[in-house]
């Protein structure tokens, strides 16, 4: 199940002493609206003195992007607590897509950390300039005092060269369907394939 | 099925040097790299090995990154176009021909591009495309077919001893 972007709304019940409570607008990342709302309540809870029983969800939706069919870098901060403390990251990605650039932060989390869903909190997700100033120099008399947002991670630069080109070494040619698949060959597989 | 160097060669270097010949527009980065003739790059003809669109071919519009490309196959043919999107490299086989591309070209400019270099002919022409058609032929034989083909193996056969006195 893929993950999606929601917006939720919400504040605390009306009262008497407070006829027009605060209202709160939050972006999540989670794959159900129904875990997006739990996932507001839970962040709401560590802002402000809010929760469900006595709170409102105003509006749900779903924020989905336009246009998918072009790369672009992303930037993802998160906070998470491991097994001995708390840490802040500030991680790239490259994809058609914020949700999936969170995908692939979960999956890094999960693979390199051991870090679970409940166990990170995304601070900030967002696009980084693409093209020639997803790498710009930063200049002070061109860009002012504050620094320019540029892609900062050295795995992502190598990649928006203009030129890419990198060769497979090393291949494994790959049945066409999976009901091709053997567990023993007859001969050495091929792999190198210019 | 293929040209008669390609089926001679029996050497890696003079398959690379025969190879060489039919190159399009496919630079070599670097001096390092010369062991290597097909790159992962923007413009670079893609065969989809695995999938809905298997035996399709695509080019490499951008790099995504180290294991995925979005690819995009045009096509006026339906059945062979490849619909613009992103996809791992273990799905794909790199072949001998680049396009010249923008990175991130539109799907205008890829088209143009496809049809200037002909790639659709080259590819036809090539070993490796032929091999497929044939084995596409071969799947779509029916049992008159089989037959037809029996009786003329046969025909060949028999000239071939008459021709050698046996």
């Amino acid at each position: 199940m893929p993950f999606k972007q929601y917006e939720v709304v919400g504040r605390r019940q009306p009262t008497v002493l407070d006829p027009a409570p605060q209202i709160y607008r939050m972006r999540l990342f989670t794959k159900s609206e129904t875990q997006a709302t739990s996932r507001f309540w839970y962040f709401m809870h560590k802002i402000d003195k809010m929760k469900r029983s006595t709170g409102d969800i105003l509006a749900v939706h779903e924020i989905r992007e336009r246009k998918n069919d072009t790369v672009k870098n992303y930037a993802i901060t998160i906070k998470y607590n491991s097994r001995s403390g708390t840490h802040n990251m500030y991680k790239e990605y490259r994809d058609t897509a914020l949700v999936g650039a969170v995908e692939q932060m979960y999956a890094e989390l999960a693979g390199r950390h051991r870090a679970r869903f409940s166990s990170i909190h995304i601070v900030d997700a967002r696009v980084l300039p693409s093209g020639i100033r997803a790498t710009k120099r930063y200049d002070v008399d061109e860009d002012g005092p504050v620094a320019p947002v540029a892609v900062k991670r050295s795995h992502m630069k190598q990649l928006l060269k203009n030129k890419i080109a990198f060769p497979l070494p090393h291949r494994l040619v790959r049945p066409t369907s999976k009901a091709f698949r053997t567990t023993f060959k007859a001969s050495r597989p091929t792999t190198f394939f210019g | 099925m293929g040209p008669a160097p390609a089926r001679n060669a029996s050497t890696s270097a003079s398959r690379a040097l025969h190879n060489a010949s039919k190159l399009t527009a496919s630079p070599v980065p670097s001096a390092k790299m010369t062991a290597f003739r097909r790159f992962v790059q923007v413009g670079r003809v893609v065969l989809v090995n695995y999938g809905p669109d298997e035996g399709k071919l695509a080019v490499i519009v951008d790099v995504v990154d180290q294991s995925r490309v979005m690819i995009d196959g045009p096509s006026d043919d339906a059945s062979a176009a490849v619909r613009r999107q992103v996809i791992n490299l273990r799905r794909v086989s790199l072949t001998d021909f680049a396009l010249k591309l923008a990175r991130g070209a539109r799907a205008k400019t890829v088209k143009a591009a496809w049809a200037k270099e002909d790639v659709s002919a080259k590819w036809a022409a090539s070993s490796w495309g032929q091999k497929l058609a044939a084995q596409a032929a071969k799947r779509a034989m029916s049992d008159k077919d089989r037959f037809v083909a029996m009786l003329a193996r046969k025909a060949a056969a028999k000239k071939v001893r008459a021709a050698l006195g046996k």
